[in-house]
């Protein structure tokens, strides 16, 4: 029955031809948004995972009541400098102090798509503290600094001192001041800020190391014009097994503030990335459906066009098993064509907007598109299949 | 000799919104084998809906049609086209082939819904093209073909499983006079080689062609009497 079903596609080139385009091009976006989704997915378990495994979490003021929930990371929260100096001191002998620092955030450039991180935070630390925010998995990025330099055998740059006007830049920040090589200056809020360090993450996934302007607190506080204040305190707990244990104790201690624990910031990323499922599913689902209707549509009208066909076959002996067959495979063919043109389509458009969808782009999540599809395709071919085998072959010989 | 196919008093009737219409008011007939008979009869006497009984193309509303002595009046969809796929070949007026299929291919379906072996389809398929003088055009499709060429195609789609039972409806109907002569004398030559054919024509000079003619006129053989 495929046979037969591909000789009529073909006998139909321009209408199959065009199908297939409108399935594929609506497939693409499929694709387009699942892998950002995916990918949104992917950096934010990468993240979580960053955090718990280090045994960290923020302590930040406490968001506005009435607010939804509690940011992260929180960008626009604010904690007294000596507050967070306070609660060093009260829990010192339970946290880790040499990556424990007070850190101030600023959105220097906005995220690409909605919940994808911003592409440049700028982030104060203590200035011999970078590891702390970056983590372990951090390297250093060989695309800033001249091929064979010496300073990539070594570890993590550092800076040269608390008010030092320098930046160590992720591979993705630096992407947005046009990539400057080590050495080279920058200007942020009008300061002009010595690169002295060029990092990445571990992958593409790590939202971390990718996307942050490091620089030392002083300076951050200096050119943001925040002075003895930061957007919250980065503890880590000496025992990553004891973070509950001392985040219910800050809390104890310290009135107004919140503490944004492992479980907080599962719950505000999941709580972002939600509204953003359901709305990429919405639209995904449509896209699906708009298919399925499509399919079903040129299937009923080929149903139409080719009653006589029908009857001919029934009439020469043709079961009714096989003329369904022969539709629903039609259709099956057309679903898994257009799920494959769609893949080609996606990558071409990929280049021409610069997503990096072939980076971060899942195999499983094509082949659910393919597969997705095929299976809608034969089902949307089902009921004219079925009403072509209701045909008695002598009306449909009768048939103009 | 033993009927091939004979239907007993049958009547069809079809039913236009609530208005009743019969084709055939019944109708008594049988075919012998290696018979080669023409129904004839004006427009609306019932001709093709007694080839449809008779083929197992459709069902009467009263009587019963035996083929080869069983009773196929109230079997099923699926045996009906059994008989049909296996024991019978179809000829239409207006030839309905497949346009997507190469002329080839057009009667290999054919060998295939007979439940013929794949080896074999593509031979058998040759040699009843070679019957009717279209070997050389195996792959052409029906489009690229003269009305005449395409009858010789619906003719070796019809033989080429060497059917029980080779049923004909205005087989000249849509050709010229060339044409329709030469059709016939692939008529006559299937007949002669002991083919049992039925077969429905307007034009009397085809039908003086067949070994027997039966006229029908209003549903009925011209002549009888309407069944009670």
């Amino acid at each position: 029955m495929f046979d037969l079903a591909w000789k009529n596609m073909w006998q139909h080139k321009l209408r199959t031809i065009l199908t297939l385009i409108g399935i594929a091009v609506g497939l693409e976006l499929v694709i387009l948004l699942t892998a950002i989704l995916d990918f949104t997915e992917r950096s934010m378990d990468d993240e979580l995972a960053k955090y718990s495994g280090a045994g960290q979490f923020f302590v930040t003021s406490k968001p506005l009541s009435g607010s939804s929930g509690q940011e992260f990371p929180p960008i626009n929260n604010t904690l007294r400098e000596d507050d967070a100096d306070r609660i060093v001191v009260a829990v010192r002998d339970r946290v880790d102090e040499s990556r424990t620092t007070p850190v101030l955030f600023r959105e220097l450039a906005g995220p690409p798509f909605p919940n994808a991180p911003s592409e440049a935070l700028a982030v104060g630390l203590h200035h011999d503290k970078v590891r702390a925010f970056v983590g372990d998995e951090a390297r250093l990025d060989p695309d800033g600094y001249p091929a064979g330099d010496a300073r990539l055998e070594h570890g993590l740059p550092e800076f040269s001192g608390p008010e030092a006007k320098e930046v160590i830049l992720g591979d993705v920040a630096a992407g947005v001041f046009d990539d400057p090589n080590v050495g080279s200056q920058i200007t942020v809020a009008g300061q002009m800020l010595l690169v002295v360090g060029r990092i990445r993450g571990e992958d593409e996934f790590d939202r971390v190391a990718s996307n942050p302007i490091l620089m030392p607190l002083r300076t951050a506080q200096e050119i943001f014009q925040q002075p003895a204040s930061v957007s919250a305190l980065l503890v880590t707990a000496r025992q990553p097994g004891a973070v509950s244990q001392l985040a219910e104790e800050i809390r104890a201690q310290v009135s107004d503030v919140a503490v944004i624990t492992e479980a907080e910031i599962a719950q505000s990323l999941n709580d972002a990335l939600g509204g953003q499922r359901t709305f990429f599913n919405i639209i995904n689902w449509t896209v699906y459906a708009v298919a399925a209707i499509v399919v079903a549509i040129v299937m009923i009208m080929a149903v139409a066009e080719r009653t006589r066909e029908i009857g001919t076959l029934r009439a020469i002996g043709a079961s009714q098993a096989l003329v369904l067959g022969t539709i629903v495979a039609e259709a099956v063919i057309i679903g898994l064509l257009g799920g494959l043109i769609s893949i080609p389509v996606a990558f071409l458009l990929d280049s021409l907007v610069g997503f990096g969808l072939r980076e971060v782009v899942e195999v499983a999540s094509l082949a659910q598109v393919v597969l997705l599809a095929t299976f809608l395709s034969g089902a949307a071919a089902f009921l004219p299949a079925w009403r072509a085998t209701k045909i008695t072959p002598v009306e449909a010989l009768r048939y103009e | 000799m033993s009927s091939m196919v004979e239907g007993t008093d049958l009547w069809k009737i079809y039913k236009l919104d609530e208005v009743e219409v019969p084709a055939l008011r019944g109708v008594t007939l049988a075919l012998d084998r290696g018979d080669f008979m023409a129904l004839t009869g004006p427009s609306g006497c019932g001709k093709s809906t007694l080839l449809h009984l008779l083929g197992c193309l459709d069902k009467p509303t009263r009587g019963n049609v035996r083929f080869e002595g069983q009773d196929v009046s109230r079997l099923g969809d699926r045996k009906l086209t059994q008989i049909r796929a296996e024991a019978v070949g179809f000829i239409f007026q207006t030839f309905h082939l497949l346009p997507a299929l190469t002329v080839r291919d057009n009667v290999v379906l054919q060998l295939r819904l007979a439940g013929i072996g794949r080896s074999e389809r593509s031979r058998m398929a040759e040699e009843a093209l070679g019957t009717v003088g279209l070997e050389h055009r195996l792959r052409h499709r029906p489009q690229q073909l003269s009305g005449g060429e395409r009858q010789r195609v619906a003719i070796a789609r019809a033989i080429a499983k060497k059917p029980k039972l080779l049923l004909a409806d205005e087989p000249t109907g849509n050709l010229d006079s060339k044409m329709g002569a030469e059709v016939a004398e692939i008529l006559k030559r299937l007949h002669r080689d002991g083919q049992t054919i039925l077969m429905v024509t307007h034009d009397p000079g085809l039908a003086s062609q067949a070994a027997s003619v039966v006229k029908l006129r209003d549903g009925l053989i011209d002549g009888a009497k309407p069944s009670p």
